[in-house]
């Protein structure tokens, strides 16, 4: 993954990548819904699944098995959601989306600055 | 000092100072006693298979903490495939002692000690977690076998810690002082107590408010001032006293279990590490269960390989080797043998990062690994005195076969297949007598139920953790109903 498109656009990419679903203990499609919703509020483009284009990367898993950050090296600012954990912490399901909105808020206001220019 | 050698681990204990009562005596030597020491052996074997290069790769793991080879059995999981092999180590060290080798209680107490004291620091402030990587690094740099210690004697089930008419029934600080607490209480069934450098104490079970003195976690040197043990039977165990050659069954290995008395044990508060934070005690206890249970995934699944090894040798041994009921009894002990790996192995590979650093098991896998333990090795067991026939109960001592008369009877008419000696006919059925019926039973047979929790405690975490609603959703979905 690179961050080569959104700097030319102005607009960071943040993408969503889920594990694979098969023993789910949060919604995680309502949690993609709401973090995408308050993402672009936020100025960012959200792209779901595997693909390049990415500044930071948002891993959605079901369970605490993690399948999504297992199988994907992180070489992009990321944060990983494990049913109700968020990098490894435990917070419960209703702050997993205000805590992953603080972690993309932290990356943009750092990029912000090693950029020298507006995160929005 | 971070790999101790096999002998520097037995001089280390000769050392230890342990106040002991077996059988209405106290005992003087604990190494060498010979009811106890075949329980040393197993143990000892942890420090020697971690010297062999042929094992070395199981038995050894880079410390987290300081970047040098310790011995696996002191390590923090730093990864799924660290879980997959304590997993595997464990099987080995079940295959070449066929007995409870003790360390695996001390490996998971300290796994889940490190990531609950660090999630408590984070959100109380408190300085546990620092206090405890201090234990551990000393655990790792001395090659300690600690003894994880969870089991309250729990007096009236009916009733918590703080409502028994005996308060000291549950583990307990009686005083707390500038320098340390003062702790009073019993742990009940202390695996590998006496072969042990330290101890780490949990609570045993998850504490209310009012139960908040007994919401205890803490280390000591095992032979501390104010520890007594009183050293627990075993079935067939006085046969160790005989001086024999075979009937013991396994003359080499074994396990031990005790009850360790706390009289007003001191403990200074660098070695405190959980007391009063009443909140934490029911994380620590379903982590260090879910390790647990995950162990018996191994250790079990090595000492049912020798199980399943002399049932087929006994068939071997008396000419029923070919009948296909004796082949589809050996396959049936394997498939249930290699199930409850395949759960060790599962839980492991399934296993997640703690917010610490360390890796937990997946605990629905682990406790669906235990439930299976507290069943299958009966089965297991039932088939090999099937296979072994009623000979292993009711074949003379090897001191008849000595016999210069006896002797002559029992060469000529128990022998099986002649090319055979009738001995070796004898040692395989006293193996599994030893195994189902003797002093391995105890870690074979009822440790399989009750050790790392009795099978209710899985099923009430089975119930936690099964997400019955997503099974709903999914059937609301097939069916055509709105989820």
């Amino acid at each position: 993954m690179s961050g080569g498109r959104e700097r030319e656009s102005g607009s960071a990419v943040v993408r969503i990548l889920f594990c694979g679903g098969c023993h789910p203990r949060i919604a995680r499609g309502r949690i993609a819904l709401d973090l995408r919703e308050a993402l672009e509020g936020m100025g960012c483009r959200v792209a779901y699944g595997g693909g390049d284009e990415a500044d930071f990367v948002v891993f959605l898993c079901g369970c605490l098995s993690g399948c999504a950050f297992r199988d994907n090296p992180g070489d992009v600012p990321s944060v990983a959601v494990a049913e109700t954990t968020v990098d490894f912490r435990e917070v419960g399901e209703e702050r997993i989306v205000p805590e992953v909105l603080a972690r993309v808020e932290t990356f943009l206001k750092g990029r912000g600055r090693r950029f020298g220019g507006a995160t929005s | 000092m971070p790999l101790m050698t096999p002998d520097a681990y037995e001089d280390s204990l000769r050392r230890m100072k342990f106040k002991v009562y077996l059988m209405g005596e106290e005992v003087e030597n604990v190494v060498d006693h010979p009811i106890i020491r075949p329980s040393m052996n197993s143990v000892k074997m942890t420090y020697a298979l971690a010297q062999d290069p042929e094992h070395e790769a199981l038995m050894t793991a880079t410390s987290s903490l300081t970047g040098g080879t310790i011995n696996r059995f002191c390590h923090l999981h730093q990864s799924t495939g660290d879980l997959v092999k304590k997993v595997k180590m464990q099987r080995l060290m079940g295959q070449r002692t066929a007995a409870c080798f003790q360390r695996c209680v001390g490996m998971d107490a300290v796994n889940a000690v490190d990531s609950v004291t660090f999630e408590m620091d984070a959100k109380l402030g408190t300085d546990y977690h620092r206090r405890f990587r201090n234990f551990m690094l000393r655990m790792q740099e001395e090659d300690w076998t600690v003894d994880g210690a969870m089991t309250d004697v729990k007096g009236d089930r009916g009733l918590g810690p703080s409502k028994q008419a005996d308060p000291d029934l549950f583990c307990r600080v009686v005083e707390r002082r500038k320098e340390g607490i003062v702790v009073r209480g019993c742990k009940a069934h202390q695996t590998g107590a006496l072969n042990s450098h330290w101890i780490l104490v949990m609570p045993t079970l998850t504490m209310t408010r009012e139960d908040a003195d007994f919401a205890l976690s803490f280390a000591a040197p095992a032979d501390a001032e104010g520890i007594v043990y009183i050293y627990g039977r075993q079935s067939c165990d006085t046969r160790k006293l005989e001086g024999g050659r075979f009937d013991m069954g396994n003359r080499e290995f074994g396990g031990h279990e005790a009850m360790m008395i706390f009289d007003d044990l001191f403990v200074p508060w660098e070695n405190v590490f959980l007391c009063g934070e009443y909140e934490f005690s029911g994380a620590l206890v379903e982590r260090f269960a879910a390790y647990h249970r995950q162990s018996y995934g191994g250790c079990k699944v090595g000492v049912g390989d020798v199980l399943i090894g002399a049932a087929a040798l006994a068939a071997d041994y008396n000419g029923a080797a070919r009948a296909s009921h004796v082949k589809d009894k050996l396959i049936e002990m394997t498939h249930l043998n290699e199930t409850l790996y395949s759960c060790g192995i599962a839980c492991s590979a399934e296993g997640h990062r703690t917010a610490s650093g360390n890796y937990l098991v997946d605990l629905l896998l682990a406790n669906v690994c235990k439930q299976n333990v507290t069943r299958f090795p009966y089965e297991i067991a039932r088939l090999a005195e099937d296979i072994a026939g009623g000979l292993m109960v009711t074949m003379p001592s090897e001191k008849d076969l000595g016999h210069p008369v006896a002797g002559r009877y029992i060469e000529k008419y128990l022998r099986g297949v002649p090319s055979v000696p009738t001995e070796h006919r004898m040692r395989i059925l006293r193996l599994i007598e030893n195994l189902t019926l003797g002093t391995a039973a105890v870690g074979y047979r009822t440790e399989s139920m009750h050790g790392a929790g009795s099978p209710q405690a899985q099923r009430i975490m089975i119930s936690r953790q099964g997400n019955l609603e997503h099974k709903k959703a999914l059937a609301k979905r097939i069916a055509g109903i709105p989820v």
